[in-house]
């Protein structure tokens, strides 16, 4: 009876049934070369199984990883940032290369100069919404915030191509000022990238932010 | 992403990085390929089925990316590869110094195989993956598994001399 190299392997494997299996060990005890051919399938195995080394120490990513878990739900209401949940940061910091400050020489928009559609979406558009601006490029809002004065600050992203601006803008007197912006190039872009990097996170601390305003309390800033 | 998942994600690093060694068979590109990895696992952890393995569902990710970093990396000029670069091979304290010799001359064997008998003898042997599971990761059939398998295992077994 012919006994092909597969059924061989699959048996050296423990991947037959074991009725099948038993019958094929019968057949190899009385055949030298049977015995030959499988055992080098049960050799290469063996061998393999040696590159399964245990590692030394924790895997320098482990730490990371463990900061992206969502936090158990808190008894507070739901934060208006519902497009930032925190594994975003950790896929946006490991992933985006961040260009820097200076968006404006790429976007041709002065310093602290807003577009119209940026300075409506600003006073109205409630954060998790996403607006197309005049330019062609999404506007998202991401969140509100309240910073150390108790004025209204927002967070928010503008894409175009494969560059993604974050901007934070505060309202004084009034006003919408520029806080920060800096433009991110999403690099394998398979989620959305730039919203959490630690640069945004430096400047929500330098404005004294404290978390997210809930959807309800931002609406009620908003309608004044 | 919950943290039975992320402690699930942990415990297979060093699985990830054995596979992305074994598949980029260059350290730097290996670290890459793990930390895309596993940005595309957080990333996806929503469409992770938990009446599944994990390992394939992981694995499947890491193939995929390591076939677009191929792609993108087509134009990006020589590489040297790890034939040429052996201290970069992952050096073990444990076994003995023959057992060592015999684990290099393993290393060095699969590194010379062509990549779809490497990656195919890597996720079987190595990380104990059943032909089925084997079949999903590379998206091919049982019946493929197994010839490519067992011309991999042959050929490895002829440039060990395993009579």
């Amino acid at each position: 009876m012919q006994i092909d190299d597969e059924t061989l392997m699959a048996l050296a494997d423990g991947e037959l049934d074991p009725a099948r299996a038993d019958e094929l060990r019968r057949l190899v005890a009385r055949d030298p070369a049977l015995q030959a051919r499988l055992h080098r399938f049960e050799e290469t195995r063996r061998l393999l199984a040696g590159l399964r080394l245990a590692p030394e120490g924790e895997d320098p990513l482990a730490a990371m990883i463990r900061g992206a878990v969502t936090p158990e739900a808190p008894a507070l209401p739901p934060p208006a940032n519902l497009n930032r949940p925190p594994w975003v940061a950790l896929a946006a910091s490991l992933a985006v290369a961040v260009l820097g400050l200076g968006w404006w020489q790429w976007s041709g928009r002065a310093p602290d100069g807003f577009a119209p559609a940026e300075l409506a979406a600003l006073d109205g558009l409630p954060s998790g919404e996403v607006r197309r601006l005049e330019s062609g490029e999404e506007l998202a809002m991401i969140a509100s915030f309240r910073d150390g004065d108790g004025a209204l600050c927002r967070e928010y992203e503008t894409s175009g191509g494969d560059l993604v601006r974050v901007v934070l803008a505060c309202r004084d007197d009034g006003a919408w000022q520029q806080r920060f912006a800096a433009v991110t190039k999403a690099d394998g872009g398979e989620y959305r990238p730039a919203s959490g990097e630690g640069s945004i996170d430096e400047a929500l601390a330098a404005i004294g932010a404290q978390g997210p305003l809930s959807l309800e309390e931002e609406e009620a800033v908003l309608r004044k | 992403m919950d943290a039975a998942f992320s402690e699930a994600l942990i415990a297979l690093l060093p699985n990830l990085r054995r596979f992305a060694l074994s598949l980029t068979r260059r350290p730097d590109q290996a670290d890459d390929l793990v930390q895309i990895t596993v940005e595309r696992a957080i990333a996806g952890a929503g469409s992770y089925d938990p009446d599944q393995r994990f390992e394939p569902w992981l694995f499947r990710i890491m193939r995929n990316a390591f076939i677009d970093q191929t792609r993108r990396r087509k134009t990006a000029g020589t590489q040297v590869d790890i034939h040429e670069m052996p201290e970069a091979l992952p050096t073990d304290p444990g076994p003995g110094l023959e057992a060592r010799l015999m684990l290099d001359s393993v290393r060095v064997a699969m590194a010379e195989l062509p990549e779809g008998q490497r990656e195919i003898l890597h996720l079987v042997c190595v990380e104990e993956m059943s032909y089925a599971e084997t079949a999903r990761v590379l998206e091919i059939p049982v019946g493929t598994v197994m010839s490519r398998l067992s011309r991999a295992r042959l050929a490895l077994s002829e440039k060990l001399g395993i009579e």
